[in-house]
């Protein structure tokens, strides 16, 4: 029987190409999103952590996605958790989001930061900046954007000089003085997050059930760094509903390609068919060869998805060093499934007529 | 005696728009073990009708047809199924070999299809031999000739022993010489292996391979030209 599958397969070798890639394209783009879209995650909470703040304080209806959001809160904040009991380091952080860049810059005050992150900036050439109109930038950026150390950057419309670059994978890609992205950002005083930084480890859950308890902190975004993680995936507004509707437009593209394929199968061996059921083949026995050729379609086009998906990774992220993309082979076995299973879904019905066909009929089919 | 085939009271009635047009119209008649039987008659007078029935690929309207003693006209699908694979091996005018697959694979989906793989090895072997299929096997149906491939489809038809060999016009699409050839093999197979076979067919040449012509004419079997009896190959006698 595989013979037989095999060989019709080959029998209209455009039809199964074209087949084979339609569904490949579903795999790719269910793959590539949701790697991309975890990759994304995965590096802003990787970025957030390295930063190595016990708890992360946040206005009210803010977001640990930066960039999906702008609230503020006052510097003078951070006196009023310096007084907290346990809490040895705060530093105030203010972000923007560099359209022009599609990148986003914190404003940092370098002392702090390196207090609450242990030194955790590591300038890998050059300095850290000390005028108003410097800034750093991590090795990723100055590879995929090409820049170097003396050069000037635009940002924000301002002309920014390059005095160092920093080892990536702390905070953000691009590191401008507090004060200077307050005064661009109509922002003086104020900060988007505070990184706090707790005498001891143990003390951790003390000052957070504080913050989260105490009348003075109250309506404020209060984060423990372990939960960092969990808390970027789950309050993440949209991706979920829109992975989910990435994946049913590739299962459908899949599914109707199998199905149209099939179908059209089908008809031009309805004589085929005859001949099986005058040779005593069951119904079960047409369904079963229907879905098995349908299930072999689908499995080279998976293959093929999976194997162009890690190309396509492989170059994207030599094009652009700064996308991250996260293959998992969970995902992926995931995607492997779901794009079986919308082909299995698509030959059922041409399976169905197929072994439903009348056999005095198809055995006279021209 | 036991008949392999018998038919009582055997009627089918086609309809079409709101029109009943009766194809058969109540046939009687059997075959026995070992018999080979050429059924003719002119076009539309039923036999491919009748040939359909026997094989369980049509239900009747009404009657009885018993296949190696089951009763198929009253059986469901599954079961008619079931009978057209253990006990049924068709040979069509058109040869109906899949033209994508070898010979070799054409005979062997017959056998999966059977379940039990029908004959044993050495059978296999001779049955190929018979037909003069060595060394044809590789080859795609649209590589062999006419007759070749018609031998395919003898060879599949017979790979699992069945009961009845039902054929439909066998060599409808073969110059002389061919026709020749398979009638031969037909009439061989059923020497050797005393395999039951009905052939449908308009030539008078075919005919004379069988033991015995039944004719039909307008859904009905003419009795006057029942049981001819085979001389020697070639001629028939009343």
């Amino acid at each position: 029987m595989a013979g037989l599958i095999v060989s019709n397969i080959k029998k209209r070798p455009t039809r199964t190409i074209v087949s084979i890639l339609a569904v490949s394209v579903g795999v790719v783009m269910i793959v590539l999103f949701v790697g991309m879209s975890q990759g994304m995650l995965k590096d802003a909470s990787d970025r957030l952590q390295n930063v190595k703040a016990d708890i992360l304080f946040q206005p009210s209806g803010s977001s640990l996605l930066f960039a999906l959001n702008n609230a503020t809160m006052p510097v003078r904040i951070q006196e009023k958790l310096m007084e907290v009991d346990g809490i040895k380091h705060v530093s105030p952080m203010l972000h923007q989001f560099s359209k022009k860049k599609f990148s986003l810059v914190f404003g940092i005050d370098p002392v702090s930061f390196n207090e609450v992150s242990q030194n955790g900036l590591i300038i890998m050439q050059g300095r850290l900046f000390d005028d108003p109109y410097e800034c750093v930038v991590d090795d990723i950026y100055a590879e995929s954007n090409k820049v170097q150390v003396g050069q000037t950057l635009d940002i924000l419309n301002h002309a920014f000089m390059i005095v160092g670059i920093f080892k990536s994978g702390i905070g953000s890609r691009i590191l401008v003085p507090l004060e200077t992205l307050q005064e661009l950002n109509d922002s003086r005083n104020k900060a988007s997050i505070f990184y706090i930084r707790c005498e001891n480890k143990d003390r951790v859950d003390d000052v957070y059930r504080f913050l989260t308890t105490n009348e003075l902190f109250k309506g404020y975004n209060t984060t423990k760094g372990s939960d960092i993680e969990m808390v970027m995936s789950s309050n993440l507004p949209g991706l979920q509903e829109f992975t989910a509707a990435i994946v049913v437009v590739a299962v459908l593209i899949s599914f109707l390609v199998i199905l149209l394929t099939m179908y059209t199968t089908i008809t031009e061996r309805t004589r085929e068919i005859g001949i099986l059921k005058s040779l005593g083949a069951t119904k079960l026995f047409i369904v079963s060869l229907i879905l098995r050729e349908s299930l072999l379609l689908t499995s080279i086009g998976v293959g093929l998805g999976l194997v162009l998906s890690m190309a396509a990774t492989e170059i994207l992220t030599r094009l652009y060093p700064s996308l991250p993309i996260l293959l998992k082979l969970d995902v992926m076995g995931y995607v492997a499934l779901i794009a079986l299973v919308s082909g299995a879904l698509g030959s059922f019905y041409p399976a169905f007529r197929a072994a439903q066909q009348d056999p005095v009929e198809a055995l006279m089919y021209e | 005696m036991r008949f392999i085939v018998e038919t009582r009271d055997l009627t089918k009635v086609y309809r079409v728009g709101k029109v009943d047009v009766p194809a058969l119209r109540g046939v009687n008649f059997q075959v026995k073990k070992g018999e080979f039987v050429a059924i003719m008659g002119p076009s539309g007078c039923g036999k491919s009708t009748l040939l359909h029935l026997l094989g369980g690929l049509l239900s009747p309207t009404s009657g009885d047809i018993i296949i190696d003693g089951i009763n198929i006209a009253s059986s469901g699908d599954r079961r008619r199924t079931e009978v057209r694979r253990k006990k049924i091996g068709f040979v069509f005018q058109r040869f109906n070999l899949f033209p994508t697959i070898s010979a070799k694979d054409n005979i062997e989906l017959a056998r999966k299809i059977h379940g039990n793989h029908g004959a044993d090895a050495t059978t296999v072997d001779e049955i190929l031999e018979m037909l003069g299929l060595k060394g044809k096997m590789d080859h795609k149906p649209l590589e062999l000739s006419g007759g070749e491939q018609q031998r395919v489809a003898l060879a599949r038809a017979v790979i699992n022993r069945p009961s009845l060999l039902l054929a439909d016009e066998p060599t409808g699409n073969l110059d002389s010489v061919n026709s020749h050839i398979v009638m031969r093999m037909l009439r061989d197979l059923n020497l050797k292996y005393n395999q039951t076979i009905v052939v449908i067919t308009h030539e008078p040449t075919t005919a004379t391979y069988t033991h015995r012509i039944i004719e039909m004419l307008d859904g009905k079997i003419v009795p006057k030209h029942a049981d001819f009896h085979v001389e020697h190959e070639g001629v028939f006698t009343l």
